[in-house]
């Protein structure tokens, strides 16, 4: 008689993994070399001015952010496009990542299964005001998301979330939401400098994408922008005159139509009380 | 990457992705994160890709991004008052269990919710990839000896939380 659990826990953990019910994502390398030339084009960006000499890349951007000064340039860029998967999304909020101060971002809470998803009571304040302003009829959930809050870590935005279409996705695709001030993370202050945002080119030179509209801001209106991406996403954001923003971020599934479209990330993006959830 | 370099990344990762996704679902248990652990691996192979395909690399440099980014972000976690899963399981929302073929899958799955992603790291590595101790120590960047103590600890935790593993094999 054997009591082989070692052997037991090899053919259990086999078995699991070769469960047929979870299929293989699609879209992972196309997510991936999407990240990868976001991260070369932030390399380059954020690699001083020498670098953003050599890319050609002059730095008006610099004068034309709104704030200026001594934060480095951004370019407008929201975070990395996540294709298949929100996963640039930190699984945990943001601060602890190589920095040791402490900070008061914490993550919404979730509900426990297998699907990510935070119940609507948890929602915070500022999901809720998006999820009001979106399309009705829709399956809207979201999946996961932390802030408003104080990140210790730069470059990062108060508050973000992800809301999927559908719990898994399944209804088409998915959505990222940020909100920044001007002193987490700077979008461009004007039309000139949206361009020259969407005008980056990776090191593989492949443009970031093409400006469908944009807006000049006013005392009391924001500068609203849309961008088409170059990896089939539709980003838009709204900076208003104080530097504070929010924009967000359509992602559709692979092959399927954008998940929100202009007009709907208009709507939400521009709505006065969700940037005011940033105090 | 140029055009060429693209094309063979995308098909490495349409060669490898079904194995992958398979060793992130055990590391996480959870299709979502492991997408997104798979995915962030991915990422960062492709910003190294034609360096580690000329190397021929490719499969150890991912496979320790893999392990080390869920090793990482366990560690984010404990360290910042994570209330993620703070409520109770919500039967309603509870997706079909994606082991619940044999008792064994079921009770197995339920217990590697217990673990920590580094247990979890370390019983994959040792159990399902089959790698010597000092191979899994290199990869998570630990002593063999932490590798053997964590694999002890987990089996006698295992044993406690999922006993179909410690039925005899003539019963089986």
């Amino acid at each position: 008689m054997t009591n082989d659990i070692e052997d037991r826990l090899g053919l259990g953990l086999r078995e699991l993994a070769e469960a047929p019910e979870v299929p293989v994502p699609t879209g992972l390398a196309e997510g991936a070399l999407a990240r990868a030339r976001w991260a070369r084009r932030a390399h380059v960006v954020t690699g001083g001015l020498a670098a953003v000499a050599v890319t050609g890349v002059i730095a008006t951007p610099f004068l034309l952010w709104s704030g200026g000064g001594s934060e480095p340039a951004q370019f407008g860029a929201p975070p990395p496009p996540p294709v298949t998967a929100p996963s640039l999304a930190p699984t945990a909020a943001p601060g602890a990542v190589g920095s040791a101060d402490p900070d008061d971002c914490l993550e919404a809470t979730r509900i426990t299964g297998e699907t990510k998803q935070v119940a609507p009571g948890n929602w915070p304040e500022y999901v809720r005001i998006a999820m009001d302003r979106l399309p009705e009829g829709k399956n809207w959930v979201m999946q996961s998301g932390y802030g408003p809050c104080q990140p210790s870590a730069r470059d990062t935005s108060n508050a973000y979330s992800v809301i999927n279409l559908g719990p898994s996705r399944e209804d088409g695709g998915h959505l990222t939401l940020y909100l920044a001030d001007r002193t987490h993370h700077q979008l461009p202050a004007d039309c000139a400098a949206v361009e020259a945002a969407a005008e980056q080119e990776g090191a593989d030179g492949t443009r970031r994408g093409e400006v469908v509209e944009c807006t000049e801001g006013t005392a009391s209106r924001p500068l609203f922008y849309a961008i088409d991406t170059s990896y089939g996403e539709l980003h838009a954001a709204a900076v208003w005159a104080d530097g504070r923003a929010v924009w967000m971020e359509s992602i559709p599934n692979v092959g399927a139509p954008l998940p929100l479209d202009l007009a709907g990330l208009r709507t939400v993006v521009t709505d006065r009380e969700l940037v005011d959830q940033l105090g | 990457m140029d055009g060429a370099a693209e094309r063979e990344f995308r098909e490495y990762v349409a060669a490898r992705q079904g194995a992958l996704f398979r060793t992130a679902m055990l590391l996480t248990g959870h299709r979502q994160d492991a997408e997104d652990l798979l995915q962030t691996a991915l990422a960062k192979l492709a910003t190294r890709w034609t360096s580690l395909r000329d190397s021929g690399s490719p499969d150890a440099y991912l496979r320790r991004m893999l392990y080390h980014q869920q090793v990482s972000v366990w560690r984010r976690l404990r360290h910042r008052r994570e209330r993620s899963y703070a409520e109770p399981p919500e039967s309603a929302v509870q997706v079909a269990d994606p082991a619940a073929d044999t008792a064994l899958r079921v009770s197995l799955a339920e217990a590697l919710r217990g673990l920590t992603p580094r247990q979890r790291a370390v019983i994959v590595l040792r159990y399902y990839e089959d790698l010597p101790e000092a191979e899994i120590a290199s990869i998570l960047s630990c002593s063999v000896g932490t590798v053997r103590s964590q694999t002890h600890r987990t089996l006698a935790r295992l044993r406690v939380s999922c006993p179909e593993l410690s039925l005899t094999m003539e019963m089986k």
